[in-house]
């Protein structure tokens, strides 16, 4: 039998479909880490919490996200929302602990103030404190 | 002798010397022999004809450009001994050698630098088959045998970057090892009736190694990447299914691997050679990783990985796919 969420045309978008690692993986032994690059084809974030979650490498030198595209509709969106508003905090933790900016590769046709009111939503604590770098994807 | 290439003005260069990179127009080219003249004593009209005079140029066109240039400025003293000076004084081969340097990737200029003197061709045939490519066609095989008859005088030791896609050169092993200084190997093994065998070793220097491959058997595979000692890059692109190791003795040596790993496809296919790569005696110790997730196995194999090389790994890259939503084979470059 299946579910009204799934019958429901924004629950079914691929886009929500569960990310494989959600728990992560135990970046903990890669002592000389340096630099981190995720990438979302989905809207789940949660993989990219707890593996950040296990970074021990003081080297660590960047980190960036890439997401996967521009234009996210809100109501698909805010399924997802807990678990960005999650990422931020850790990424604010980065920012307070290692001094470590992050980078946020956004592909999108818009403006580039669109591309950050947009990056906002995902982002708000780093946004507000100024410490995200937006990018472009042709940047 | 110094020569400022930026500070000729284009207007004065006429169109014959096309075959001339415009990137050399913003280039600086410094020689400092016993020569006896500067380009402040001389005007830039002056030392241009006076410049092709010294080389040796066989090729109508470059004394076209000479006279041309020497019918735009008014006879002085200064050009006059130029000329002579130049009958008598070689142009030093250096700055021939640094000239066409600046041309790679430029194609048809390197082809007319070949067409302008024998003393041209080594140089610009170094850059015109460093990067070279052979189709998925018989044809281009047979082609380069026919222009190229003569394996020891083949300009294959040029070649640093090779493209072979299909096993085609596999079945001509006299001109393999003609391509002895290839550092960056792509290969496409498409044919399960063509072994690798006879490439085993073919590259000495090889250290990085591209490989397509989708029904070869995986110990095939691992023999291949064994055969190269000084291999640092490794980079899959598997399609198919795996082809799982029943029985493989692994060398007593194996590859280095301490640069790059990717996976431009799906880890599937390649999961069970990369259980052997870990496995080798000296083990795996890449600085950079790069894979793409689209099931709870493939997030396994990354923890072994990353393992594997805890030690060395500097930079990890991650395409997470929601489950059920497969990429096209080559992945968005995102």
């Amino acid at each position: 039998m299946c579910s009204l969420y799934s019958l429901h045309p924004i629950y079914n978008s691929p886009l929500l479909y569960a990310a494989p690692g959600a728990t992560g993986i135990d970046l903990s032994k890669a002592v000389k880490l340096r630099d981190v690059v995720f990438r979302c084809t989905g809207l789940h974030a949660e993989w990219i919490t707890k593996t950040l979650n296990t970074v021990k490498s003081e080297n660590l030198h960047s980190l960036s996200l890439k997401f996967p595209r521009s234009g996210i509709e809100d109501p698909v969106w805010e399924v997802a929302h807990r678990e960005w508003l999650d990422l931020d905090r850790l990424l604010v933790q980065f920012w307070d602990s290692h001094k470590l900016r992050s980078k946020v590769i956004y592909a999108t046709e818009k403006g580039e103030k669109d591309a950050k009111d947009e990056v906002a939503k995902f982002f708000p604590e780093l946004t507000r404190r100024g410490i995200v770098d937006v990018l472009n994807k042709s940047d | 002798m110094v020569i400022y290439f930026n500070s000729f003005r284009i207007s004065e260069i006429p169109t014959t010397l096309s075959f001339l990179s415009t990137d050399l127009k913003s280039r600086r080219v410094t020689h400092y022999p016993t020569g006896s003249f500067h380009r402040d004593v001389f005007p830039c009209s002056v030392f241009v004809p006076s410049l092709f005079l010294h080389l040796p140029f066989a090729g109508q066109p470059c004394r076209n450009a000479s006279r041309a240039l020497e019918q735009q400025s008014p006879p002085t003293y200064a050009r006059r001994t130029l000329t002579e000076t130049a009958m008598s004084c070689p142009f030093p081969p250096e700055i021939l050698d640094h000239i066409i340097d600046q041309l790679p990737g430029e194609l048809t200029a390197l082809k007319a630098c070949c067409l302008v003197s024998k003393s041209w061709i080594q140089r610009a045939r170094k850059h015109l088959f460093a990067d070279l490519s052979f189709g998925s066609l018989a044809s281009d095989l047979e082609l380069w045998k026919k222009t190229f008859p003569d394996p020891t005088n083949s300009p294959a030791h040029h070649t640093r970057t090779l493209f072979t896609g299909h096993l085609y050169l596999i079945r001509a092993p006299d001109t393999i090892f003609t391509f002895c200084n290839v550092e960056r190997l792509d290969v496409v093994a498409n044919n399960p009736w063509i072994s690798l065998i006879t490439l085993h070793g073919s590259f000495p220097i090889l250290r990085s190694l591209r490989l397509t491959f989708g029904s070869h058997p995986d110990s095939e595979i691992l023999d291949f990447i064994c055969s190269f000692p000084l291999l640092e890059n490794l980079t899959f692109v598997p399609f198919g299914h795996e082809n799982r190791v029943r029985r493989w003795n692994a060398p007593s040596t194996s590859p280095q691997l301490s640069g790059s790993f990717e996976i431009e496809t799906r880890f599937e296919g390649a999961r069970s050679i990369i259980r052997r790569l870990l496995d080798l005696q000296n083990g795996i110790h890449f600085a950079k990783i790069s894979v793409p997730w689209l099931s709870e196995e493939d997030v396994r194999s990354t923890m072994d990985l990353v393992s594997g090389c805890a030690e060395t790994l500097q930079s990890i890259n991650i395409i997470s796919y929601p489950e059920g939503v497969f990429p096209l084979l080559s992945p968005p470059n995102l």
